[in-house]
């Protein structure tokens, strides 16, 4: 069964993948075998005096199919003890297509001349009219010489020969009924059986068998036999139902030439409305449904192991082989498909093949280590994407409380400016207030022009925009504010918040000396956020110098531009960093004034890190403290928003 | 000598409005951005007051108050402030400010200061013009004159006084008829008010 079914592979070109270790051995011994090639070439021109020469005679034309699948399997055969191969030699009677007295007698002069200086240890006639010839020309043609007869159409044409002397038989089981019943399996509903003979007459007549089979397993016969290849189809695409269509021949063409037998399969089971089948293996995949078929290799490794056997001793008793030996069940995957069979249905131990191609099947080992590579990588990607997510969640929520901590620490930090808003209000109130009187005055005293007027006004109302501005600059600085990085001119940034913190420098006698360049720095921020940063950082260094005596009340504000960043660094000229509390200095609640909540700093340096950039303190030599922040700079100047309230 | 308001505040605006509000109610206005620069321009002997912001960057008011109290012509200063912090007051009234406003500055409240400060301002003229005649008169006592001057004031008699000074009771007599002469008084109660006027330190006799 093994060897049977790795040949039909060979010859449908399909390999099982369960046998793929088989087909690595056989590449690894073809291998072998070529490295042995030139020995193996010298053994055999020594061998050929002492190896068996067989002359086999075959029926049919030398072209068919199931002729290669013998030939192939005996020239494999091997004397198991000697080594010897036998060496064979093939004719063929083509008997289909030449069926008179004088072909045959041409047929065996020419063999005759041919081997004149060859002596042939055994004949094999195979099939029924290659024995008959030899039953008639043996002993003319090789005198004496011992024949092994083997038929598989039927043991007919045996008897002819059986009761010669130095002859033994080989008898295959011609295996319809075995075939027929298997169909019935997969076809439940089946009660009849169409038997195309093909076109030709000799066809017809050599498989009159059949007909008896098929009545005898009890199903209706349809006889086709169509005089042309049209009227052929025509016929067999009009079958019944519940028929199956049983191609038996198609050799020949009306005109009795040789057709390749699997285009007739091909041709005519594309045309049946029913299920075909054939009695040969190799026709698998040629159209037929498949089944119970006979296996023409397994019956050349027959023949050729009794040949060598009979040439070693004729006396060798005669033999029947049983269908099951020779038989293969295999079915056409695509074609069960055409038929609607389900495969459950299908005898245990068929083979089934044409499989659309299907990666898990041929390839499942690899395609789980590409699908176990592709998991882990989904799972890879999965997780780092769940990661991101979560880092981005993480940041949204930390931005969130970075922004309610902000808005917090901004809500303190007006509230201790809270006389500034009073104050700052308090001048251009004032201005408006005494340009009003003034005018009130003039009016009175009748000395108020026209010019003057207007100047009057002109002024209240820039003093009511300062005012405006004033209130808005307070109460951005008091609104809830969500982190939002646009560029922004950061020296306009640091002018707000120290607009804001005037009044109170002024009231702590502290001089804010600004040393910003006139050209706007450009950077990616938030506007209230950084305004925060510079008024937290100011606020500090104007806490730092409530000791420090007067003459030294001094902030000074830098803007340094780098290659890439902006340093910001704001210096007093306090007490300086107590060494114990510069490595906290930027940790929450940590703090040394008596009234602060800790959290300044903090603030500033997560506004900062939200900003992608860093912030440092550090004592000057000459006393005091220096604080930096660094931002990434936007040289160019996409877009700056209005950063002035 | 017509007598000038003058301003001192660091916001233009104020500065302005205030200068526009007193030139209209008739003031001679002079305003300066700082306390720096009106103690650089302030010309000298010039009757009039000065309005300062207490909350100023550089020289803040009470500084200035300071600097300028150092002059013999100073003039009443009216402060003004954000919110009338209590030892800021008291500094300031010390250093004699007349006034001390808070905002918002109710205009016709700061006309009335200006008022209070020119008449102040003339009153103090007056006094130092008065001062100023008694120091010139004291001037011509002789360093004698002076030491009998110290003691007769302080509440001594003649006698002890030409006992401390060593000299006869005769001389003495003859120098407290110059001194009351040459002070222009009539009285020694007249003699003891010039010298509280002037600030000199009578001298008491030793125990």
């Amino acid at each position: 069964m093994r060897r049977s079914i790795t040949a039909l592979s060979h010859q449908i070109g399909l390999v099982p993948t369960r046998w793929l270790p088989a087909r690595l051995l056989l590449a690894v011994g073809c291998l072998l075998l070529a490295c042995g090639a030139t020995a193996a070439t010298r053994d055999v021109e020594a061998s050929l005096a002492t190896s068996p020469q067989i002359l086999v005679v075959f029926s049919d034309d030398p072209s068919q199919s199931w002729i290669h699948e013998m030939t192939d399997a005996m020239n494999e055969v091997v004397d198991e003890h000697t080594g010897n191969a036998p060496a064979w030699y093939f004719e063929y009677l083509d008997a289909l297509r030449f069926q008179d007295q004088e072909h045959e007698r041409e047929f065996g002069a020419a063999i005759r001349d041919k081997y004149r200086d060859r002596r042939m240890d055994l004949i094999v006639p195979i099939a029924s009219n290659a024995i008959a010839f030899a039953a008639a020309a043996r002993e003319e043609l090789w005198p004496g010489v011992p024949v092994l007869a083997a038929e598989y159409g039927g043991a007919r044409t045996l008897a002819r020969i059986a009761s010669q002397p130095k002859t033994t038989t080989l008898a295959f089981e011609y295996g319809l009924p075995s075939v027929l019943a298997t169909m019935k399996q997969v076809f439940p509903d089946t009660t009849g059986v169409a038997v195309s003979y093909g076109v030709s007459a000799g066809e017809r007549r050599r498989e009159s068998g059949v007909a008896a089979d098929v009545r005898n397993a009890g199903f209706d016969l349809i006889e086709i036999a169509a005089p042309t290849l049209a009227a052929l189809l025509e016929r067999v695409g009009h079958l019944p139902e519940r028929t199956l269509l049983f191609l038996a021949g198609g050799q020949l063409d009306t005109n009795g030439a040789a057709l390749p037998t699997w285009r007739m399969c091909d041709t005519l089971s594309k045309a049946a409305n029913r299920p075909a089948m054939m009695l040969g293996s190799q026709f698998l995949g040629c159209g037929i449904v498949g089944g119970l078929m006979r296996d023409y290799a397994k019956i050349g490794t027959i023949i050729g192991e009794h040949a060598l056997a009979v040439a070693s001793r004729p006396s060798l008793a005669s033999e029947t082989i049983p269908f099951s030996a020779i038989a293969t069940l295999a079915f056409d995957a695509r074609q069960l498909a055409r038929w609607k069979v389900d495969e459950r249905r299908l005898p245990s131990g068929s083979v089934v093949a044409f499989r659309p191609p299907s990666l898990w099947r041929d390839y499942h080992r690899e395609a789980l280590i590409i699908a176990a590579a592709v998991a882990v990588q989904s799972a890879l990607i999965a997780g780092l994407l769940y990661e991101r997510r979560h880092r981005r969640q993480a940041e949204t929520e930390s931005r969130h409380s970075l922004a309610l901590a902000a808005h917090a620490d901004r809500r303190a930090a007006m509230a201790a400016l809270g006389g500034s808003i009073a104050h700052e209000l308090g001048q251009p109130l004032g201005a408006i207030l005494h340009n009003a009187s003034a005018a009130e005055l003039m009016l009175t005293s009748d000395r108020l022009s026209r010019d003057e007027l207007r100047e009057i006004l002109h002024d209240i109302r820039a003093d009511d925009d300062r005012a405006n501005q004033i209130v808005q600059r307070h109460r951005a600085m008091l609104q809830k504010h969500e982190l939002e990085r646009r560029p922004i001119d950061l020296h306009a940034v640091i002018r707000d918040g120290l607009a804001l913190l005037a009044h109170d420098a002024a009231q702590r006698n502290v001089h804010i000396e600004l040393r910003l360049p006139d050209t706007p720095c450009v950077v990616k921020g938030d506007r209230i956020l950084l305004q925060q940063v510079v008024v937290n950082l100011v606020s500090n260094a104007l806490d730092a110098m409530a000791q420090a005596p007067r003459t030294r009340r001094r902030v000074v504000i830098g803007s340094q531009s780098g290659a890439n960043t902006v340093t910001i660094s704001i210096r007093d000229y306090g007490s300086g960093l107590p060494p114990e509390v510069e490595p906290r200095l930027f940790e929450p609640y940590f703090t040394t004034k008596p009234d602060g909540t800790g959290i300044g700093l903090t603030i500033v340096r997560r506004i900062i890190d939200a900003h992608e950039g860093t912030v440092e303190a550090r004592n000057n030599s000459d006393g005091g403290a220096t604080f930096w922040f660094n931002l990434a700079y936007l040289p160019q100047h996409e877009g700056v928003a209005a950063s002035t309230t | 000598m017509t007598p000038t308001v003058y301003i001192v505040d660091d916001d233009e605006g104020i500065r302005k409005a205030t200068t526009r509000l007193l030139t209209a109610a008739g003031f001679m206005v002079c305003a300066y951005p700082s306390g720096d620069r009106l103690l650089a321009e302030l010309p000298s002997n010039t009757p009039g007051c000065i309005i300062l912001d207490v909350c100023m960057p550089g020289l803040n008011g009470l500084d200035l108050q300071v600097a300028l109290g150092d002059r013999e012509d100073r003039l009443p200063i009216i402060f003004l402030t954000g919110h009338a912090a209590v030892p800021d007051t008291v500094r300031a009234i010390r250093g004699g400010a007349v006034d001390f406003l808070t905002k918002p500055i109710d205009p016709a409240l700061l006309l009335e200061a200006v008022d209070r400060a020119l008449v102040q301002d003339a009153h103090d003229r007056t006094i130092r013009e008065h001062r100023k005649h008694l120091r010139e008169r004291y001037e011509k006592l002789t360093d004698r004159e002076r030491q009998v001057f110290e003691r007769l004031i302080g509440g001594q008699l003649n006698k002890q006084v030409a006992a401390d000074l060593q000299i006869t009771e005769r001389t003495i007599k003859l120098h407290r008829a110059r001194i009351l002469q040459k002070l222009n008084v009539d009285s020694m109660a007249s003699l003891a008010r010039f010298a509280v006027e002037l600030g000199i330190q009578p001298r008491r006799p030793a125990p």
